[in-house]
């Protein structure tokens, strides 16, 4: 319900934004009205144009979406794309360079890299996902609480989240996690989530602090809404383009996440495939001086951290152009 | 930028006093290696700081006992007494002389002190009294004729002036040990993961070339590897692939030993799921593809395994190799047993899944591809083996199992611990009648015939209900900086290969 209706508040925003244009456009060249014909006419061109498909494209990171899209497609139909098992040891071809058999190469146990990679990627998609889902759902609902409560409950709620947050995230994900037996998607997931959801409570808070006294807000109050119902229909939708870059960006901070865990060797078992997992190797690669090893993975995630991170700062720079709704 | 420079300076800083402070490095030998927690030969055993620090009424030329700190020794038959007589001037590290007492008191702790908390009791338990006759000569008695014995000697003596009385598990000796041996302890700095020893002037016999040996405690393969790559080591055992990078680069030297070390999964038979299936161990050696093992995972370096004392004295009948690499027949000889493939693909027995675990060292890199592969070619064929990678061993976990290695590169008594029903070293509680006999009967035979009729028959029983699944016996791949000259690929190694310092007197060292 709530994206429904973000959606038709943003279409209003950029319908007001478009009359605004045409306004402006109208008033200067108010004399086009009127066209003069005489013996030298030169027919002009109208300097409004229409709308071409180059226009749509424009400042939107059009690259990015579709690497990633290429990415993600890659892994997601993985069975398709590989041309070896990926958990398979091809012992009788190790360290092999990318050649046409083995695209990417093999590692020191003769592992198909290039069927690693989709296989893994859905790992490490998977967990950048769910941790995001769980910190924005924790930083949401901790933001809004936050937000609408008195000043002492505020002030409490957000010095707590201070302290929390003043301990290195990597510390405590390391506590937590030597608390916990072994490790799989769902509990490095939890783990990243549970420990990434401080930045965004603030954000939401803030928001939250500036529309709790508007009039519909009140009014809904006075109706005696219930805070979830409040937080769903009121708050959400006002502040979720705010929230958006954080939200992506979350993704991509939480896939790095993974892949530092796994190079520690704290995150996910060997067995299990992902991208950190894949780098955890590194060391290895380096003494065996097989570059693609450590290379071809570690191009993947750069690539697709930046693709995230590009698709973010799209919303965040759109989330600024956009008039103060104060 | 700037902290990083810093480092950089503090860790460079740190490195010259060091050096300052050790004076010339021209003639010290620096050698990676396990980490020990003690140095105390009643202790740990297989380990090359126990064998510098101490020495022993015997030692090991190449592979056979030769009299060490006795000049001389006599057995008679008819009494079952061993006479050792004792070099005179022999002094231990802190001055004090060497005498029968010294000798009299470690054997007795070996065999009479139940506090001590050692693996290598069970090869003592045959010596019924040891006496000081003078204080050059020492008798040793034995209840029954042990045909290892003489390899037991070898066991470093422990001075009584400073350990009379004192609990040897937990002495603060273990880490600041004085001994008799070619080197002596210098200090151990936990923080450095640094022991120094110093080569020891007054010993009795050659005193070595190198003055000094700084012993560096890494236990991680591929830093081993980086540290010999760097300078920052001269010596160190690397797992054959790393070895194999520095085939012919200049400046290093690869020295490749045998060793009767092998890998293999070993189950715990305190757990429930292998006191229920221990019929089912043996089957399991067909799905294992141990050639393509050793040509993949050890690129070469070692051979396919069938018997756990298959490279030791008496060892090798090939009768025992009764397990080819055949799918059809595990598939036959699993369902013979009982067991029959659920849904998943998984066998199972009585309601019981074949799926079992084991737990691996995280650090030991060549261990956990062993592992990996195994249980990848087991999973291929419907049996399950998990892979816990652990920093320390769990044994209270109820794990099923572990990565194991063992070795018998002298004796194969060295296996009487480990195998017979209830012996010191025996830690995967593994029991079988007909091992326990063949065992104790190779142990008390005087013929080595005999023996070798015994130990081949061994063979064959253990193969047929194995404790650990044997998969190959690695080469010992030292590889040296080019200056360093020496070392007798001759002897044998053991585990960890160890046992390359025993020739240590006659090395060089050139910078």
């Amino acid at each position: 319900m709530s994206g429904v209706e973000a959606n038709d508040r943003l279409e209003t925003v950029s319908g007001a934004d478009a009359d605004d244009s045409l306004e402006t456009v109208g008033g200067a060249d108010a004399d086009d009205r009127f066209e003069m014909v005489g013996p030298d006419y030169v027919k002009r061109e109208s300097a409004v144009k229409v709308a071409t498909f180059r226009d749509w494209f424009k400042g939107k990171p059009i690259i990015a979406c579709l690497v990633f899209t290429l990415i993600l497609m890659g892994c997601l139909f993985a069975e398709f794309l590989i041309n070896h098992d990926p958990s398979q040891f091809y012992l009788t071809n190790l360290n092999q360079p990318p050649n046409s058999e083995f695209y990417f190469g093999t590692d020191s146990m003769g592992r198909d890299i290039y069927s690693i990679i989709w296989q893994g990627g859905r790992a490490s998609l998977l967990i950048g996902v769910l941790s995001t889902i769980i910190l924005t759902v924790v930083g949401v609902i901790y933001g809004c609480l936050s937000g609408s409560t008195g000043s002492f409950g505020d002030n409490v709620m957000m010095r707590a989240v201070e302290l929390v947050q003043s301990i290195p995230t990597l510390l405590m994900i390391l506590l937590i996690i030597s608390l916990m037996a072994t490790q799989n998607v769902l509990s490095i997931s939890f783990v990243i989530g549970i420990t990434a959801w401080f930045a965004l409570a603030r954000i939401v808070r803030s928001e939250v602090r500036q529309i709790r006294n508007s009039e519909y807000v009140l009014a809904s109050r006075c109706m005696g809404s219930s805070f979830l119902f409040r937080m769903r229909k009121h708050l959400i939708p006002n502040f979720v383009s705010a929230i958006m870059f954080v939200v992506i960006s979350s993704v991509a901070t939480n896939i790095g996440m993974e892949s530092t865990l796994s190079f520690l060797g704290l995150g996910l078992p060997v067995e299990v495939l992902s991208w950190g997992s894949m780098l955890a190797l590194a060391d290895r690669a380096l003494l065996l001086n097989t570059w693609w090893v450590i290379v071809i993975p570690g191009a993947f995630l750069v690539v697709t951290l930046l693709c995230l991170t590009q698709m973010g700062n799209f919303f965040r720079e759109r989330t600024n152009r956009r008039p103060s709704n104060i | 930028m700037a902290i990083f420079t810093c480092l950089c300076l503090s860790i460079l800083t740190a490195q010259v006093a060091r050096a300052a402070d050790m004076s010339d490095l021209s003639n010290t030998l620096i050698y990676a290696g396990e980490n020990p927690e003690t140095i105390n030969p009643l202790l740990n055993i297989p380990a090359e700081l126990p064998s510098l620090v101490f020495s022993g009424l015997m030692k090991y030329d190449y592979n056979k006992p030769v009299p060490d700190l006795a000049e001389s020794y006599e057995y008679d038959d008819a009494s079952l007494t061993y006479t050792f007589k004792l070099r005179k001037g022999v002094k231990f590290h802190d001055g004090k002389e060497l005498t029968a007492d010294d000798v009299v008191f470690t054997y007795e702790t070996l065999t009479k002190d139940d506090t001590l908390a050692s693996s290598v009791t069970s090869n003592y338990q045959d010596i019924a009294s040891v006496s000081a006759v003078d204080p050059y000569t020492v008798k040793i008695v034995m209840s029954q004729f042990n045909a290892a014995m003489l390899d037991y000697f070898t066991i470093g003596i422990c001075p009584k002036h400073i350990l009379e009385g004192q609990n040897f598990n937990t002495t603060p000796f273990n880490q600041n040990p004085i001994g008799t041996g070619r080197y002596k302890f210098v200090e151990w700095d936990t923080a450095g993961n640094t022991i120094i020893v110093e080569k020891n002037a007054d010993y009795y016999d050659k005193v070595p070339n190198i003055d000094r040996i700084v012993y560096k405690t890494v236990a991680v393969e591929s830093t081993k590897a980086l540290m010999l790559q760097a300078g920052e080591a001269d010596l160190a055992w690397l797992n054959s692939k790393y070895a194999a990078r520095f085939r012919g680069l200049e400046g290093f030297k690869n020295i490749d030993f045998k060793t009767a070390d092998y890998r293999g999964a070993s189950f715990d038979f305190h757990t429930d799921f292998w006191q229920k299936n221990k019929d089912s161990t043996g089957v399991l050696n067909y799905a294992i593809n141990k050639k393509e093992i050793v040509e993949g995972v050890l690129v070469g370096e070692g051979l396919p395994a069938y018997s756990p004392i298959q490279l030791s004295t008496f060892g090798g009948n090939t009768k025992a190799d009764i397990y080819p690499y055949d799918l059809a027949r595990f598939s036959q000889e699993i369902e013979k047993l009982g067991w029959k493939k659920g849904a998943d693909g998984i066998y199972e027995r009585n309601g019981q899944k074949f799926s079992f675990s084991i737990q691996v060292r995280d650090y030991e890199e060549e261990r956990v591809d062993i592992a990996n592969v195994v249980s990848r070619m087991l999973q291929a064929v419907g049996v399950e083996m998990k892979i816990n990678l652990v920093t320390r061993f769990d044994w209270k976990a109820g794990y099923n199992g572990f990565l194991a290695g063992m070795a018998a590169e002298f004796d194969p008594d060295q296996f009487y611990a480990t195998l017979v029903t209830g012996a010191s070293e025996n830690t995967m509680a593994y029991s079988n009648p007909e091992i326990d006999d063949l065992m104790n009967k190779g142990r008390h035979a005087k013929d080595p015939n005999e023996r070798k009729q015994i130990y081949a028959q061994f063979e064959e029983a253990y193969a047929k209900s194995p404790g650990t699944l044997l998969v190959a016996f690695l080469n010992g791949n030292y590889v040296s900086v080019a200056g360093l000259d020496g070392l007798d690929t001759g002897r044998v190694l053991g585990h960890h290969a160890v046992g390359v310092f025993w020739n240590v007197e006659n090395w060089t060292l050139k910078r």
